[in-house]
């Protein structure tokens, strides 16, 4: 770890991103922070399962009332419950790199907001400022204090993806963004609700970004019942139990979970892990290559993130500090203390972050970050998960090891189209079928299709009902795509893939994902998860076949005009007979895949996960004509698979220019 | 100790755990220290693509090998002549 | 000539009767259940043994049943237990995955809280259908139900052939937009008639009308799963009734959904029945709460196999409307029951990992049941565990001539105990410990879970196993009050059938934006009460019996949760109407506050629901006016030996009759209550009383 002290001072949220340096008595507000040490075991029980459950409680408000589609069917949502110095208490089930930047913006509110115009009960402020602190533009959040007797008690908070903020693309995803400027408007933290009464002007002003306003005043209204439920729920708390014991029992549960954080890394040897991953074409029109690091410390009880190596700020593919520190965040959070159910407080309190400033995953206000959530959050998601799994899976701890997994998905692939509907409607089209996801590797176990992702933990993809209902839109088929989870002893779950046609109306793609660099890296042998692809064939033979009373189950099988496609590209307008299909990646695979069980290379050829050629090529197993395991063909098959790897390799002399043979680190 | 699948780590060497063939020494970065086969990154798996039509710079994939015995013990995604990544250091206990 | 409801609630280990006369005398009777091909020999055995103690023999009491209504877990335990049907799923090609992609949420679904997180260690349940008996068929309709592609019948009658030579014994139909348009999933349905006649059939349209492919195929599926073994049951048991008793009068199953319905309809959507079980102790629940005026109950029920339980707040039982059934969540609403494997029957063992005692959730059931029932089993159970302790009369009989053999019971509790260096009473003290604080962590789970605070609720506590444990999981919860229903505690779940209304429910999706069109609402309202009345008609249900809610659910634009508002009965007009929107807005207002609501936010009525239903005839329980707070002298049996553990061991305590126990009696703990069928454990500390129903009422 590196022993220099970190200086935040230039890190205010105006120019560098918001690091909060030492935080305790902000001038103007008063917090309360009195709390009973001595609570007894079933109230203790009944307040930390209580203040759990107000959480949710306002998770399901926002379900209940809001309407924009990505929050509601991927849960891109959150809540959080805070203590009077924006310490967590709870954090939802809902997306998770969300927790990097509750607490951030909440203390930068406090700083910054606490004399002028001051922080009253009935007041709740609005945000969606990346250098405040939020993944990107679309990411509104709300977060309002709980007073108790004139003193801040706690704080409750939200954050929903918004249908569209604004911006040069619809849905407010810009790839096309060259700076801060393309992006979506960034409003720092505002009142938006004055002693309990919305504030119309900066309502209006808020809306008036918008290609669907109408949505972003309804789900501002779901946030603010959200907040004003768990807020009531708090006071109601308050009142039964009394405020010093409400207090105790966050404090407890605090240093509990930091205690239990404690204990698994007592059980980790120290040591630096490392990933690296190349991100590709900056923004529309680039052709680049990006590298980004990240660093892993563990020293004693802590650990220690850094991006050195990361390339400068670029185009689009930047990410904001507060959302680079939520996705390690999420990774340590649902990796290293998967039962703690989202108190996330304690586990805060060990870790710490050194960016390097004006770098893709620390960049100034400046650069535009607005497709974070496609591109840059994902990297950062997988790469944390990378250098954690590799870290959990070099304790000697059984448990430990186990619960390590190969990393996510390293980009998010979607499609946001957006035009007009047969009725001369406008629409937003988010597709976010891939949030049926899939997921990685453990050592004892396969990572699985189709088992949404590790970063939301209860995300679901729609219903294609849903979707052909809002949108004029017919789908051919959504499925596993075999052969897309990574290879490996254990190997990463498949993605799928997606074909839909165009059915009335008219639309054009504004946001579509394709993607050549691998970039979801194999953890020690197993190989990278797979890559999106966007395919599009316009003025296809698809009506005809329908007329023909035909039902094709590949693109492959359907004539048309192509039209290739690059990351970032430019909006594509699907004509009448228009017809795409498009990929959902797998995860990474774990081990060498010729290490394999034979059985389970046969099973998984058996259902479509894995075919033929690559049960013989990359696992080394050859099946009889039944599809079982040839034995001996298999023995073989492998000895020479090693001896021809063996055969065909050299050093890394060879391939690296001498003195710099080695990223980072070195051999001092 | 035992790192990952495949290897273990002792006071002054790494080994494989397959083999038991020494790797490289604690002091040493491990990956630059063994066999590598370099190769277009449509090696990393039969979805993947050339990158020509996506970007102007040169991709490859990397497979790091055990010397005695063959075993798969590393990938890496890079740019053509970047550096090896070293992934893991770690103190001895 | 009396005029009596019959109620009979099956469970896994035993099948229960109640019979109430229009007096509110009741005799009840408990007998071993049945399974496989004789499940119905359970069923009319149950009922003969409670004729027998109001005096009738040889089947006369047929003459005087008014109704008969029926519970069963037959639904259940196949798809849970024995994983259902083989069957087959025929789907629009190219959505053949759609099962097994389970929206990706499959891992997470049913999960408790503390599960959510763990996405290494928490797997995704097996295929409902597994993906070779999945056949994707040429057709398409789309969202405004036109179809794109014909059907491809020639295929579909080679699909169906593929799956028949398979061997599946049910095929599931669902296909895209069917509730829209439902002519392709007719003509499957045909084709499948043809070419398959002895294979169930089930089909989307037809059991879950919904938007929804998932939560359609997955109720589709289920319902095939469970279809030929609930329909083989309740067709011949309905057979036997009308040919060898001559009985009748309606016949009647009770629903997930907390009321019964004529048993030739559940035979077609036997879905309806899962989960059933345990809802028949909430409707008793329910009785109780109008009884006492006790708005919030948890009601715990806890049998052979399985600890269930179900929240009344505000008087209201709570109600899920996606259930979850291994893993998989479908659409219909069912009252919320929560359930784990914790019995009398569970099999306690040793976890050989950590040398630790484990409790269930595998149970010895009724066959071969206990150790100390003497029917083959070996493996030690809870039962075999109360016994030992003194909980259970020694002598009792349980159901018909069985008495419990102490001897087999120390045998099994033994040499699980010798592995563990523990005595036969710790042993047992051990596997009655842990089941009780298993039953105390899934309640803690829900109740708290909810938001509820357990100490604002009373347990009741009914089921053969229930009130031998309800004073220790109460006391985990601080819940301070625990009421064991007098006479009918064991059959709880019989006695509620008995009480329950027949309940349907009909709807439509519209998706009707405003301004409503009045008049297509009220064409509709009056398709959906006309196939009603035809159900209630089906049933017997005399016209001045008959009710009909409407509801409409509604939302505005864009939100996936709707709010159920009630439409008045009658003519609709526009004001009406008005005033349904002034409704729904006071009632948006009044959950999520007055600035939780825009304004210029569109309104859309989601669907539209009628509830058909049929109110049957309650006869009241007899009441006893409260007398001595001494128990009479014939209500005390001879003390016995209890094991209590710590420093005390084994003690001798008071031991009483509950049959002889009257209102108004007190006493205190420890002392053992010995009930026909069941007990009551009294710890220190505790009091018991009797009230004027005969009901124990434990002060923790
Ligand atoms: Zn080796």
């Amino acid at each position: 770890m590196s022993t220099e002290e970190f200086d935040p001072s230039r890190w205010d949220g105006r120019d560098l991103p918001y690091i909060p340096g030492e935080f305790s008595d902000p001038d103007g507000v008063a917090l309360h922070d009195d709390y009973d040490a001595d609570i007894d075991p079933v109230t203790y029980e009944v307040v930390r399962h209580s203040l759990w459950n107000i959480n949710r409680e306002a998770g399901e408000t926002i379900q209940n009332l809001a309407v924009s589609p990505i929050a509601l069917i991927t849960r891109d949502f959150q809540t959080g419950i805070l203590t009077e110095s924006a310490e967590f208490v709870f954090f939802g089930q809902y997306l998770q790199y969300f927790s990097g930047t509750m607490d951030i913006f909440t203390k930068w509110i406090m700083e910054n907001r606490a004399e002028d115009p001051g922080i009253e009960p009935g007041d709740m402020f609005l945000h969606n400022d990346p250098t405040v602190g939020t993944p990107h533009q679309p990411d509104v959040a709300l977060v309002a204090p709980v007073f108790h007797e004139e003193k801040v008690f706690a704080w409750v908070s939200n954050l929903i993806h918004q249908n569209d903020v604004g911006g040069t693309v619809p849905g407010s995803f810009c790839p096309n963004a060259v700076d801060t400027y393309w992006d979506p408007p960034s409003i720092p933290p505002i009142k938006i609700v004055e002693g309990g009464e919305i504030s119309t002007e900066k309502e209006d002003l808020y809306r008036r970004q918008s290609r669907t306003p109408q949505n972003l005043s309804m789900d501002l209204r779901a946030g603010i019942a959200a907040n004003e439920r768990a807020k009531g729920r708090i006071e109601e708390l308050i009142e039964k139990y009394g405020a010093t014991t409400v207090k105790g029992v966050m404090r407890r549960l605090n240093d509990s979970g930091q205690e239990s954080i404690k204990e698994t890394l007592s059980k980790i040897p120290d040591g630096t892990w490392r990933e690296r991953a190349y991100q590709e074409r900056s923004m529309t029109g680039d052709d680049g290559v990006y590298p980004l690091e990240l660093t892993l410390t563990k020293e004693g009880d802590e650990l220690t993130f850094s991006n050195e190596g990361t390339s400068e700020q670029a185009g689009a593919i930047n990410q904001p500090f507060a959302a680079w520190r939520g996705t390690i965040l999420s990774a340590a959070n649902v990796l290293l203390q998967p039962e703690q159910m989202g108190a996330t407080g304690g586990l805060v309190r060990q870790l710490n972050f050194r960016p390097e400033p004006r770098t893709i995953t620390a960049p100034d206000h400046t650069a535009a970050v607005s497709p974070s959530g496609i591109y840059s959050n994902q990297v950062s998601l997988s790469m944390a998960n990378s250098v954690i799994s590799k870290m959990m899976l070099s304790s000697q701890d059984e448990e430990i090891r186990n619960g390590a997994m190969t990393p996510t998905s390293a980009q998010w692939q979607c499609h946001i189209g957006d035009g007009f509907t047969d009725d001369g409607e406008y629409f937003l089209a988010p597709m976010t079928n891939c949030m049926m996801g899939s997921t990685g590797a453990t050592p004892k176990r396969d990572g699985r299709f189709a088992n949404g992702h590790m970063w939301i933990p209860e995300a679901r993809g729609p219903n294609t009902e849903e979707y052909e209902q809002s949108w004029p839109i017919l789908y051919l088929y959504v499925k596993e795509h075999g052969d897309t989870g990574g290879a490996g002893e254990r190997r990463g779950g498949n993605g799928g893939k997606i074909c839909y046609t165009m059915h009335g109306g008219e639309m054009e793609l504004g946001v579509y994902t394709t993607d050549a660099i691998p970039k979801t890296p194999g953890l020690f042998g197993g190989y990278p998860g797979s890559r999106g692809e966007t395919v599009v064939l316009q003025d296809s033979d698809v009506k005809d076949r329908f007329a023909a009373g035909e039902l094709p189950t590949d693109i492959t099988e359907i004539d048309g005009e192509n039209v290739e496609t690059v990351g970032k590209g430019p909006a594509i307008e699907l004509d009448d007979d228009g017809i795409t299909e498009w990929w959902w990646a797998g995860c990474s695979g774990y081990g060498d895949p010729a290490h394999r069980d034979p059985e389970l290379v046969a099973t998984d050829v058996r259902q479509g996960g894995v075919t033929v050629e690559t049960a013989e090529s990359v696992y080394g197993v050859v099946l009889t004509d039944d599809g079982d395991v040839d034995g001996e063909a298999t023995e073989s098959r492998r000895e020479a698979l090693f001896e021809q790897r063996l055969d065909e390799a050299t050093t890394v002399d060879d391939i690296v220019a001498g003195d710099e043979a080695v990223e980072a680190g070195g051999g001092d | 100790m035992h790192v990952g699948p495949s290897l273990d780590v002792g006071e002054s060497d790494v080994s494989c755990s397959h083999c038991d063939e020494h790797l490289a020494g604690t002091d040493e970065s491990l990956k630059t220290q063994l066999p590598v086969r370099e190769g277009p990154i449509t090696n990393a798996g039969p979805t993947m693509v050339d990158e020509d039509r996506f970007v102007s710079e040169e991709m490859v994939f990397r497979e790091f090998f055990c010397p005695g015995c063959g075993a798969l013990l590393f990938t890496e995604t890079a740019r053509k002549g970047d550096p090896v990544l070293e992934e893991f250091r770690i103190e001895a206990e | 000539m009396t005029n009596i409801v019959c109620a009979v609630d099956i469970g896994g280990t035993f099948t229960d009767c109640v019979l109430i006369d229009e007096d509110g005398e009741v005799a009840t009777a408990k007998s071993l259940s049945t399974h496989g091909e004789g499940a119905a020999k359970g069923f009319f055995n149950s009922i003969d043994a409670a004729a027998a103690k109001f005096g009738y023999q040889d089947g006369d009491v047929y003459d005087d049943l008014v109704r008969i209504a029926h519970g069963t877990t037959v639904a259940t335990n196949t798809v849970v237990e024995e994983g259902g049907a083989t069957t087959g799923l025929l789907t629009t090609r190219g959505f053949e995955d759609t099962a097994t992609i389970m929206r990706g949420v499959g891992r997470a679904t049913g999960e408790p809280p503390e599960n959510v997180f763990k996405i290494a260690e928490i797997d995704k349940p097996q295929p409902i259908v597994p993906r070779e008996l999945t056949i994707g068929i040429p057709e398409r309709i789309d969202k405004h139900g036109n179809v794109v592609v014909p059907l491809d019948e020639e295929t579909t009658r080679a699909a169906v052939r593929e799956l028949a030579d398979a061997g599946v014994e049910a095929i599931a139909i669902t296909l895209l937009w069917s509730f829209y348009n439902p002519t392709h999933e007719e003509r499957v349905k045909a084709i499948v008639e043809e070419e398959a006649p002895d294979v169930y059939v089930s089909v989307s349209h037809e059991i879950s009308p919904s938007l929804g492919e998932y939560e359609r195929t997955v109720a589709t599926a289920i319902n095939a799963k469970v279809g030929p073994v609930t329909a083989s049951y309740i067709g011949s048991t309905e057979r036997s009734l009308q040919e060898e008793y001559d009985f009748h009068e309606p016949f009647l199953m009770m629903q997930a959904n907390g009321g019964n319905t004529p048993a030739s309809l559940a035979a077609e959507t036997p879905l309806t029945l899962i989960g059933s079980g345990p809802v028949g102790g909430l409707s008793g629940c329910r009785r109780l709460i109008e009884e006492r005026n006790e708005p919030n109950i948890i009601a715990t029920d806890m049998g052979g196999t399985s600890f269930e339980f179900g929240l009344i707040q505000d008087g209201e039982p709570l109600v899920e409307d996606e259930p979850v059934i291994q893993k998989y969540q479908y659409s219909m609403p069912k009252l919320d029951i929560k359930s784990i494997g914790a019995g009398g029957g569970s099999i306690a063992w040793l976890d050989e990992d950590s040398h630790g005692l484990r409790v269930g959730p595998e149970s010895a059931g009724a066959d071969p049941g206990p150790a100390c029932y003497d029917r083959g089993g070996t493996e030690p159970t809870v039962t075999d565990a109360n016994l030992i302790l003194g909980y259970i009369d020694p002598e009792v009989q349980f159901g018909e001539n069985m008495t419990p053999r102490m001897d087999l019971a120390r045998d099994a509790v033994g040499s699980l105990g010798e592995q563990l260096d523990l005595t036969v009473e710790e042993t047992a003290k051990g596997i009655f410990d842990i089941i009780n604080a298993k039953m105390a962590n899934l309640m803690e789970n829900e109740v708290i879970g909810r938001g509820f605070d357990p100490r604002d609720f009373t347990v009741v506590s009914y089921g053969g196993a229930g009130p031998l444990h309800a004073a220790s999981y109460a006391d985990k919860l601080g819940i301070d009050t625990v009421i064991v229903p007098g006479a009918v505690s064991p059959v709880w779940s019989a006695y509620g059938i008995s009480q329950s209304d027949l309940r349907h429910q009909l709807e439509r999706q519209v998706a009707m934006p405003e301004p409503f069109d009045v008049g297509e609402l009220q064409s509709l309202y009056d398709e959906l009460e006309a196939e009603g009345r035809e159900l209630l008609e089906a049933a017997d249900v005399p016209e001045d019996k008959m009710r009909f809610n409407r509801v409409a659910t509604m939302q505005f634009q864009g939100q996936l949760h709707d709010l159920e508002i009630s439409v008045p009965g009658g003519e609709l007009t526009d004001d009406v109407m008005e005033d349904v929107v002034a409704r729904f807005e006071e009632q948006y207002e009044q959950r999520y506050s007055a600035t939780a609501r825009l304004p210029a936010a569109e309104l859309e009525i989601v669907t539209i629901r009628s509830e058909p239903q049929g109110v049957v005839e309650k006869f009241e329980r007899a009441k006893t006016p409260l007398g001595d707070a001494d128990p009479p002298e014939s209500a005390r049996k001879p003390s016995r030996d209890v094991f209590v553990g710590g420093d005390r061991g084994t003690i001798e305590v008071d031991v009483y009759d509950g049959t002889a126990l009257q209102p108004g009696n007190e006493l205190a703990g420890p002392s053992v209550i010995d009930m026909p069928d069941t007990g009551i454990v009294v710890q220190d500390a505790q009091r018991v009383s009797v009230n004027e129903y005969h009901d124990f009422e434990l002060k923790l």
